[in-house]
């Protein structure tokens, strides 16, 4: 490799370095992540500052023209990680899938405690109102008297149903 | 998305809580996707027919109003806020069956293809203590025939006997989608059942390896009423090949790995998570 290739290189190294250092600081790429690329930097400015070293591996596992090590190597790591994104990737779904489900059965939750407090509410309205509203009459008359008030299409009785309903409505 | 749900229930008291029953209780769990169309008449016969059975909905993230109709006539719905596919579908609904303390399930289809006359036969196996029960669509006894076109029985074919294979047994219908869950099924399938796509195959090759009782009787299916088969032509050729893969690899799966990808997913059991 000529002078200006290695030049080129280790500028290139040292700006991916730089960049992945400044990402780590705004909290924008996770640790993990961070020493895996700035070894990698590292790794780019160490064969690009001592071309020798590439050549002494390449000699040591065979291979006759050190930029073909270069190659191989690059590829390797791409792949594996490559590999590495996809089994991240399954553990998220995972992962997400399983808080999709854990938000379908507490949504269910929500809604059946809301309902039922809601049945309570309408049957103690329906068990007290109608004895505390109807008109005090002694006498025989007082069983007819609450009949026909029963009989009375009663407003207010109805309220709290129609403000309940209203709410699983809202909520989306 | 759910304003509809105003309208419909102003008319309807929903007792939406299970009845959480203990012993003996059952629950029939419907996955549905964008099934408003059927979903309602299915609920109906279901609730005519076997009103002592408890139901639940899942709603695997449709966009119609599947959910509101449940709701309507009074079943809890589980509302998946997007589409997970059947399987996740189905192990939300065996989250919720062991959650609130069901003794079995039964997987029913929200298209109206099963009729819950034939329940019972997938509960008395239950009962009587297999742990998965499939209702099969091709053994003796039940509805006449249900025709199916020459490559997808093909297929099947190929299936049954790769499962064979790896469970050292037959099975006449291993794609059902009309099965029955014994208490124990249900607490292992909450935490690893297959959620990707033709999971019933999967999970049986599962169950076998978990040393579940497995059983099969004949439950004709009454043809498809609306739609169409979820999968068809090469993206069915292509998810024959990933089964092939995920059967092999979950065959071969160690039974410790099993253990902690259950761990993992944490869902609550009455025996308490194994770690």
């Amino acid at each position: 490799m000529s002078l200006r290739a290695h030049i080129a290189i280790l500028l290139l190294s040292i700006g991916t370095l730089v960049f992945i250092l400044r990402l780590v600081r705004r909290h924008r790429l996770r640790a993990k992540y961070s020493v895996l690329w700035v070894s990698l930097g590292v790794v780019l400015a160490i064969v690009a500052s001592a071309p020798s070293l590439l050549e002494t591996f390449s000699d040591a596992i065979g291979v006759k023209t050190p930029a073909l090590t270069f190659l191989l190597m690059a590829i390797t790591f791409l792949l594996v990680l490559s590999l590495h994104f996809s089994w991240e990737l399954s553990r998220l779904e995972d992962r997400s899938r399983g808080l999709a489900e854990e938000i379908a059965l507490l949504r269910q939750r929500v809604d059946a405690t809301e309902l039922h407090d809601l049945a309570d509410e309408q049957a103690e309205a329906e068990l007290t109102l109608p004895f505390e509203s109807v008109p005090f009459v002694a006498g025989d008359d007082d069983q007819r008297v609450r009949d026909e008030w029963r009989a009375q299409p009663r407003e207010h009785a109805r309220e709290p149903q129609q403000q309940g309903a209203a709410e699983p409505g809202q909520r989306a | 998305m759910r304003t509809e749900a105003v309208e419909l229930s102003d008319t309807t008291p929903t007792p939406v809580r299970p009845r959480r029953a203990g012993a003996g209780a059952a629950l029939v769990i419907i996955p549905a996707f964008n099934e408003a169309e059927s979903l309602p008449w299915v609920l109906e016969e279901l609730r005519t027919e076997r009103p002592d059975l408890d139901v639940v909905v899942v709603s695997d993230g449709s966009v119609d109003e599947t959910a509101a109709v449940a709701r309507h006539a009074g079943v809890p719905v589980l509302e998946l806020p997007f589409n997970l596919g059947i399987g996740g579908a189905l192990r939300t609904g065996f989250r919720y069956a062991v959650e609130y303390g069901y003794d079995a399930a039964v997987q029913f289809d929200a298209d109206g293809q099963h009729d819950p006359r034939t329940i019972d036969r997938l509960l008395d196996a239950v009962a009587d203590g297999a742990d998965l029960v499939i209702g099969s669509r091709f053994m003796e006894g039940g509805y006449p025939t249900y025709k199916i076109s020459k490559l997808r029985r093909l297929a099947m074919r190929g299936l049954e006997r790769t499962v064979m294979r790896l469970v050292g047994r037959r099975f006449t219908d291993t794609s059902s989608g009309y099965r029955g869950f014994s208490r124990r099924m249900l607490e292992y399938f909450a935490r690893m059942y297959p959620v990707e796509y033709m999971d019933s195959v999967e999970s049986l090759v599962i169950a076998v390896n978990g040393g579940f009782e497995l059983r099969e009787v004949p439950c004709g299916i009454r043809g498809r009423s609306g739609g169409a088969p979820s999968t068809r032509g090469w993206k069915l050729g292509y998810y024959y090949v990933r089964l092939l893969v995920v059967l092999l690899t979950s065959y071969t799966r160690p039974r410790h790995r099993e253990v902690s990808r259950a761990a993992a997913t944490n869902v609550p059991t009455s025996a308490g998570v194994a770690r």
